[in-house]
C-alpha cells in the first residue's frame, strides 16, 4: 500500500470516537473495585465496627494509606500510558502513602509498650491478609489494564507497575473493610508484602497486555 | 532547540481542528508529518546500521499508531514531540522484532533524503500483508478507500451499505490493521 493511500484511509476515519483514557481508567478500576467489594460484603463479611472509621485513628490510617496509594497509582498509570519516556522523579508520586504509614508506625511505637510491638505486627490474621489482598486486587487490576490498553506506553512494564500500584491500593482498601488487625505495624508488614505481590503481577501482565 | 521548534509546531492547531471534526485538517496533518517522520525513521535506522528500505513499513505502522492513539496527545501540548515519541517507540519495536537481520551496508545509503516527488509513490509491503488478514466487509471498505481512493459515500453506494455502516466498517478495518501490526511482536 502506498503511504499516500494509507493517509487517505486514516483521514477518512477521522471522526471515529476518541477514547477518554482518564474516564476509562476510572470506569475499569471502579468496576473491578465494586465487584471486589461485593465479594467482601457477601463472602468475607464487613467488620461490625466499620462505622467507627472516623473515630479510630488506626482504622482511618488503613484507608488513608491504601487510598492514597491507589490515587498515586492512578496518576502514575495515566502518565505512564503515554509514549514519552518517564523521568525517574515520577515515581516520587508513590511516596505519600509510605510517608503516612511511617508516621503512623512512629505513633504506634510511641503509644504501645515495646513488649507488645511484635504481637501487634504479627497480628491475628496475617495469612488471610496476604492471600486476600492479591485476590481482591485482581478484578481492579483487570479493569485498569483493560483501560490502559487504549494507552500508548513507552514502557509496558512501567505502565503495568502503575496499574499494579493502583490495584493494590484499591484491593487493600477493600480488604480493610473486613480485616480487624488495625496496628500500623501490621499494615507496614503484611499489607506491604501483599501490595508488592500485586505490583509484580501488574508489571508482568502489563508487559504482556499493554503492547500497542 | 527542538523545544523552541515544537512551540511553533504548525500541526498543533491543525490537529486541534482535526479533533473538532475537520477531516481536511487531519489529512493535511498526516500528509505534512509523513516526510518528517520518514526522515526521523531513516536516521534511526542508519544509526544502527540498517537500510532505508524498511523505513516505509515502519512509517506506515507509525501513522497507524498515531491515528489509533491520538487521544493520548493532549491538545494543550505541542503535537510534534508526541508524534516523534510515537515514531521512536514504533522504530524500537520494529528493530526489536526484526532482530539480527542486517542486510545492507551502512555506506550504501548515506544520503537518506530522496526527492519528494519520488517519495509520494513510496509503498510498504507489510500493510498489504496485514490487509490480507482483515476479514469481510471491513477489508472491502478499507480497500475501496485506500486503494481505489473512493470516499465513504461512494463506497456506500458501491457496496449497497449506509454511509454510517461504511464508517463503522472502515474504523474496524483500521483498528484491525493496527492490531495486525502489533501481533507480529508476539
Amino acid at each position: 500500500m502506498k503511504t499516500d493511500d494509507l493517509i487517505q484511509l486514516l483521514a477518512s476515519d477521522h471522526d471515529a470516537p476518541r477514547v477518554d483514557l482518564r474516564a476509562r481508567l476510572m470506569l475499569g478500576a471502579l468496576g473491578g473495585a465494586v465487584l471486589s467489594a461485593g465479594i467482601v460484603v457477601l463472602a468475607y463479611g464487613v467488620r461490625p465496627d466499620f462505622t467507627a472509621v472516623l473515630t479510630n485513628w488506626r482504622l482511618m490510617t488503613k484507608f488513608a494509606v491504601a487510598l492514597s496509594f491507589a490515587a498515586a497509582g492512578a496518576a502514575l498509570s495515566l502518565r505512564l500510558a503515554r509514549p514519552f519516556t518517564a523521568s525517574g522523579r515520577l515515581w516520587m508520586l508513590l511516596l505519600p502513602a509510605p510517608a503516612i504509614l511511617a508516621a503512623a508506625c512512629f505513633s504506634e511505637l510511641m503509644m504501645v509498650p515495646p513488649d507488645a510491638w511484635f504481637r501487634r505486627a504479627l497480628g491475628a490474621n496475617a495469612i488471610p491478609c496476604l492471600l486476600s489482598i492479591p485476590l481482591l486486587s485482581a478484578l481492579p487490576l483487570a479493569g485498569i489494564l483493560w483501560a490502559l490498553r487504549d494507552g500508548a506506553p513507552a514502557s509496558t512494564e512501567h505502565a503495568g507497575i502503575g496499574a499494579g500500584a493502583m490495584a493494590a491500593g484499591l484491593g487493600a482498601a477493600i480488604y480493610a473493610m473486613h480485616c480487624q488487625d488495625d496496628s500500623p505495624l501490621f499494615l507496614a508488614l503484611w499489607y506491604t508484602v501483599a501490595s508488592a505481590a500485586v505490583i509484580i503481577a501488574g508489571r508482568a501482565s502489563g508487559a504482556r497486555l499493554l503492547r500497542w | 532547540m527542538d523545544q523552541r521548534k515544537d512551540q511553533d509546531c504548525p500541526w498543533t492547531p491543525l490537529m486541534r481542528a482535526a479533533n473538532a471534526g475537520d477531516e481536511a485538517a487531519y489529512g493535511r496533518v498526516l500528509a505534512g508529518i509523513a516526510p518528517v517522520l520518514r526522515s526521523q525513521i531513516r536516521r534511526g535506522l542508519s544509526r544502527v546500521g540498517r537500510g532505508p528500505e524498511e523505513a516505509e513499513d515502519i512509517l506506515q505502522e507509525t501513522l497507524l499508531a498515531i491515528h489509533t492513539k491520538r487521544h493520548t496527545w493532549r491538545e494543550s501540548e505541542p503535537f510534534a514531540p508526541w508524534m516523534r515519541a510515537i515514531a521512536r517507540n514504533k522504530l524500537i519495536d520494529a528493530l526489536r522484532r526484526r532482530g539480527g537481520r542486517f542486510d545492507v551496508p551502512i555506506d550504501a545509503f548515506a544520503d537518506t533524503l530522496a526527492a519528494p516527488e519520488e517519495e509520494r509513490q513510496l509503498s510498504a509491503v507489510e500493510t498489504d500483508r496485514m490487509l490480507g488478514m482483515i476479514e469481510g466487509r471491513s477489508r472491502e471498505v478499507v480497500q475501496a478507500v485506500a486503494v481505489d481512493g473512493l470516499t465513504t459515500r461512494e463506497v456506500a453506494s458501491r457496496l449497497g451499505m449506509s454511509e454510517g455502516a461504511v464508517r463503522v466498517a472502515l474504523h474496524r478495518g483500521v483498528t484491525a490493521l493496527a492490531k495486525a501490526f502489533r501481533k507480529q511482536d508476539r
